[in-house]
């Protein structure tokens, strides 16, 4: 099965939150997609579609969030870092995903 | 997807990944590891708390909270709260794993934080998931502070052993595999 990972858009919040709608079962009317996708920055999320197929399987975002930690001598330093928000996946890619490994 | 995400982000230039993990069987086998704990005090009602030298911060407030139920939850291992009540035999704690970490870049994370001495080791990075971090890198910290991550021109590795490098690195250390061994450079 050949998998393949494209990047999702604020167009595709849609379709990103079945596939978590399929790995946690929340209320799917509980929040409008708008809502609950208002703080994704889109330009790290990625959505992983089996060959021949549109809809994503699996999907993936992050956030930016860098952090403050402690430098030399006392000092602080800014450490680039980023959040990962989750993947989420459909049970068969799940599968594919841990055989790959 | 991890693998992607994590060449996204070191193409990115960040160092580290973190993440609260819904299922910690799966993120332990690429590469996280438990960065910090924390834990869920039970507070009984009628519960009092002595806070020293909080007495003179206490007598300005000039607002009370009447009556609510407060789930104080997600506190740190060394939240003074934990201690107001009385301590852990006074409160029911439950602790779980918080923040999971994990080094994406080997090299920026080493340099990026600071040390508590000056040393001079050769680490070795066994890292099948972040290729870019497999090979052995050298960490100098100098007396002032100065720290420097780089590959070293030859040496053979002798050094550090770890399956999830950024706990003990960046976090408490708590990640139940860890396994680290440190020599310095020959």
């Amino acid at each position: 099965m050949t998998i393949s990972i494209v990047p999702l858009t604020a167009a595709d919040r849609q379709r990103l939150l079945n596939v978590d709608l399929a790995a946690f079962f929340f209320d799917p009317n509980a929040y409008p997609a708008e809502v609950a996708t208002r703080h994704f920055d889109w330009a790290s999320t990625f959505g992983a579609s089996r060959e021949g197929t549109e809809d994503p399987a699996g999907v993936c975002t992050s956030y930016d969030m860098a952090v403050t930690a402690t430098g030399p001598l006392g000092s602080l330093a800014r450490c680039p870092w980023q959040g990962c928000r989750g993947c989420r996946s459909t049970p068969t890619i799940a599968v594919a995903a841990c055989c790959a490994r | 997807m991890i693998t992607h995400h994590f060449a996204q982000l070191h193409e990115q230039g960040a160092a580290l990944s973190g993440l609260h993990a819904a299922e910690v069987q799966i993120y332990d086998n690429f590469g996280y590891g438990i960065g910090s704990v924390e834990l869920l005090l039970k507070l009984e009602r009628g519960a009092v708390f002595n806070a020293p030298n909080l007495d003179a911060a206490a007598s300005e407030v000039t607002t009370r909270l009447i009556d609510r139920c407060e789930r104080p939850w997600g506190r740190g291992a060394d939240d003074p709260l934990l201690w107001w009540p009385g301590g852990p035999l006074e409160v029911g704690v439950r602790s779980s794993d918080s923040l999971w970490l994990r080094l994406v870049d080997v090299g920026t994370a080493l340099a990026a934080r600071g040390y508590s001495a000056a040393c001079d080791v050769v680490l070795e990075v066994a890292d099948p998931v972040c290729l870019w971090n497999e090979g052995t890198w050298r960490l100098t910290v100098a007396g002032t502070g100065w720290r420097r991550a780089c590959p070293p021109p030859t040496k053979r590795a002798r050094g550090c052993r770890c399956r999830a490098w950024a706990p003990p690195i960046w976090g408490r250390g708590a990640s139940p595999r860890r396994h680290t061994r440190v020599w310095p450079p020959s």
